[in-house]
């Protein structure tokens, strides 16, 4: 179980490689910045809906996380595995 | 219920389908383009035609879901209909592997299938799944699906270009690595 942390920390501390081919799952706080057009982090909106905000809480895969880290997103990592 | 588009490659048409067995009759009843414009019209002034064509489209689809359920049990000794083709090929393939001891479906101590994901959140569960019951959310929560988004809504004149990749995601999936 991950403890919270910085999306910068976490990266540093696991690296591209781990992240991408583990099965990572987590719960992140995130904020783009407004010059990303298509933010790839979903967001529930209710049961039909899925969005992709600049800024947000979800759960992501670990190579969300990754694209999401690339583009220069501030993340929040609140929990995960 | 079933699906016979996800029971052929890549969602043939009934018409494909029916050819996939050429030495029977089952060939689909074409209809004119204004035979199908208005149905009710057709079975009014053609309901002989209309029967044959009604029917022939349910024979083609019992004879594929009776082909495809045999095939199910040829492969994999289940005697059902599986929703896709692609459940029959992963039905094939854990067959096999657990027949040559290559493959254990995965278990949290042995106990609790990882499969049965109601049965990790009940009581018994909680207690017998290790600590599989706190990690589960978090790969519940992340799977959301396809992203599809449509960016303009409206009338468009003129031409318009709807990219669609088939396969996508798995294709990308495959690119990763082997799963071990």
């Amino acid at each position: 179980m991950l403890s919270r942390k910085t999306g910068k920390e976490f990266y540093e501390q696991y690296g591209f490689e781990k992240i991408l081919k583990s099965f990572t799952a987590l719960k992140v706080r995130f904020e783009f910045p407004p010059t990303v057009k298509y933010p790839n982090l979903p967001v529930r909106l209710d049961f039909s809906s899925v969005i992709f905000p600049l800024s947000g809480e979800t759960f992501c895969t670990g190579s969300e996380f990754l694209l999401a880290y690339r583009l220069g997103c501030r993340i929040e990592i609140l929990g995960g595995v | 219920m079933r699906d016979t588009s996800l029971l052929s490659p890549s969602g043939m048409s009934l018409k494909s389908i029916g050819l996939l067995y050429p030495d029977l009759p089952l060939e689909k009843v074409e209809l004119s383009k204004q035979e199908l414009v208005n149905m009710e019209v057709f079975y009014l002034e053609n309901p002989i035609r209309f029967k044959q064509y009604a029917l022939q489209d349910a024979k083609i689809v019992l004879f594929h879901a009776l082909e495809v359920q045999n095939s199910h049990f040829f492969f994999s000794k289940k005697y059902t209909i599986p929703i896709t083709l692609s459940s029959l090929a992963s039905s094939y393939l854990e067959t096999e592997l657990l027949s040559e001891g290559k493959y254990h479906p995965p278990t949290q101590n042995g106990l609790i299938s990882m499969r049965n994901i109601p049965k990790i959140l009940t009581p018994s569960g909680v207690e017998l799944s290790g600590d599989l019951h706190e990690y589960i959310d978090y790969f519940l929560g992340s799977y959301h699906g396809g992203r599809n988004e449509s960016y303009i809504y409206g009338v468009v004149k003129g031409e318009f270009y709807d990219y669609d990749l088939p396969g996508a995601y798995p294709t990308a999936m495959a690119m990763l690595d082997y799963p071990n």
